[in-house]
């Protein structure tokens, strides 16, 4: 057997793909397993000995073909797919059993396309014949209606990874061991002392403490703990790693920034007490090392999907940065090292397979997420936390009646476009009323995302298919719509379900 | 690549794709085009504000 998985996005989403890649070797410990990454992130593949086969995607040479001066435009571009071509021809020849998209990108489900054959099993996107969208099995097509930006998911990336290649994640599947030593020059650096790891930087500035702050908490933490502290980071962070050690006294502070190379830090997380980091790959590293994590996570960062796995981790999630205090920080820090009962703002991680444990006190956010266990895993649907919410349901039912009704009509051939010009307006009026009741979103996305799902077909079938799917939609809309929903004023919002 | 090049390449691909829209229409969607349509996203890409951040970022 021979298995693609497509992991087109970035070292954190690469090394959050390893669990998966490793279930897939349990389950098919003949199967050749390869995957496709991008050049630059190649690296995050280093280690993952369950891997077969790393292919680059040439980008560059493609893009070097369509940007030669001395040929037209149209040569160009010739020139660019013929490089692509050839590569795609390479694939092709590999004749995949089975392809994984987990990039969840509109390239990614192109190249699904033009590399498949007709025996090949795709989960992940890919497109129909007619180039549209195509969205093979259930837990991809949560991932396109749920998550995403201003979307309501709390299902981690690494698990949602395993669901769409069909793999159940098991403890060995993130503690396996990685088979690289500390390299002698760095245990030099090192020495034999216990030591917490700092990574000083983010993916983009903008998840990332700023370099003022970084060094009071250094300065403050390295009076606060016997630890010593070794900063991780690129070779763009040596300035702020040098003012770090400028401002701390004494040898407390060890620098690898710009001396490791991703899979040295394998060993050296392992060996650590501690990793404190943002979002990034040092985070994701140390889920598969077991290493805890203080994980700081600001408003761009949704923790619930890529924060740390690792037992004993903890999360300071904060909408900015710089509104929290140095001491905050370093207490928390110190609190973790010592094993004290942790802040009641803190997350938690228990493992890898337990949801984080925290107080939720935003009621619209937990209410959508509880909508979406709902849809997705058939648990009780919550019980609306406003007035508006019930409204909005009544709205979106008959708004449902009426797409019904005129795909009905449509179906016993009636007028087509007078009601297909209903059928838009009835889509144009549930994006107004998401607008002011945007509660609503998990089940609309639900219901959008299933008729997406439905590929080229007849005309009947495709009408048909849509009908089912405003039944089934009438049926949950149902559980707001009846005499029995009233909202409990006093309620703990984390307990309020309807049944 | 700058941003130039790739808008240049991308109006190339949809006039491309334009003169092809006859055939589409009567033939569907070749394995040619749906090549064309990968290079028109992978161009995409590599514009600056196309958010490649994380899986969960992304973009339709």
């Amino acid at each position: 057997m021979k298995i693609l998985i497509l992991q087109l996005t970035r070292l954190g989403d690469i090394f959050s793909t390893w669990p998966t890649v490793r279930a897939l070797r349990r389950q098919y410990p003949s199967a050749k397993i390869h995957m496709l990454v991008r050049p630059r992130f190649a690296s995050a593949c280093e280690g993952l000995s369950d891997l077969d086969q790393v292919i680059e995607m040439p980008m560059m040479n493609v893009f070097r073909a369509l940007l030669k001066n001395d040929m037209s435009d149209k040569d160009c571009l010739k020139a660019g797919m013929e490089e692509l071509n050839d590569f795609l021809m390479d694939l092709q020849e590999e004749n995949y059993d089975e392809i994984i998209n987990l990039s969840f990108s509109p390239s990614s489900s192109f190249l699904v396309k033009c590399i498949e054959s007709n025996d090949t099993k795709v989960k992940g996107y890919s497109r129909h014949e007619d180039a549209f969208l195509r969205i093979d099995g259930d837990p991809s097509a949560y991932f396109y209606a749920q998550t995403g930006v201003r979307k309501y998911n709390r299902f981690h990336v690494n698990d949602l990874f395993a669901e769409v290649a069909g793999v159940e994640l098991q403890q060995e599947d993130y503690t396996k061991e990685v088979a690289h030593q500390i390299p002698p020059l760095v245990r030099e650096y090192i020495g034999d002392e216990e030591y917490i790891v700092v990574h000083l930087a983010a993916s983009t500035t903008r998840k990332s403490l700023s370099q003022e702050k970084w060094m009071n908490v250094m300065r403050r933490l390295s009076q606060q703990i016997d630890h010593k502290i070794v900063l991780i980071g690129a070779e763009i962070d040596q300035e702020i790693a040098k003012n770090i050690q400028l401002t701390v006294r004494g040898n407390k502070v060890i620098s690898l920034v710009g001396k490791t190379k991703l899979l040295d830090l394998f060993p050296i997380l392992k060996d650590s007490s501690l990793l404190v980091g943002l979002d990034s790959a040092p985070i994701h590293i140390a889920s598969l090392t077991g290493t805890p994590t203080y994980n700081l996570s600001n408003s761009y960062v949704r923790f619930w999907e890529t924060g740390p796995k690792a037992t004993g981790s903890r999360i300071r999630g904060i909408g900015n940065f710089e509104a929290l205090g140095s001491d905050v920080i370093c207490n928390d820090i110190q609190s973790m090292l010592e094993n004290d009962i942790p802040s009641d703002e803190m997350i938690l991680v228990k493992d890898p397979f337990s949801e984080y444990e925290y107080v939720e006190n935003n009621p619209h956010q937990l209410f959508c997420w509880n909508m979406i266990r709902a849809i997705y895993l058939g648990e009780d649907f919550p019980v609306p936390y406003r007035m508006e919410t019930i409204e909005g349901f009544k709205q979106l039912q008959e708004l449902n009646a009426i797409s019904l009704q005129q795909l009905t009509a449509i179906l016993r051939k009636e007028q087509n476009e007078e009601n297909e010009r209903v059928l838009q307006n009835v889509d144009q009026l549930v994006d107004k009323l998401l607008m002011m009741v945007p509660e609503l979103a998990p089940v609309v996305d639900w219901y959008q995302t299933e008729k997406l799902r439905i590929g080229p077909l007849e005309k009947k079938q495709i009408v048909a298919s849509y009908c089912a799917i405003h039944e089934t939609l009438a049926k949950i809309l149902s559980v707001y719509t009846g005499d029995n929903v009233h909202i409990e004023e006093n309620a703990n919002v984390n307990e309020r379900t309807i049944r | 690549m700058n941003q130039d090049a790739i808008n240049k390449m991308e109006r190339l691909i949809d006039l491309t794709l334009k003169t092809a829209r006859e055939q589409i229409l009567t033939s569907g969607v070749s394995s040619e085009v749906q090549k064309l349509l990968l290079m028109k996203e992978l161009l995409k890409e590599q514009l600056p504000n196309e958010n490649t951040d994380s899986t969960t970022n992304k973009t339709r």
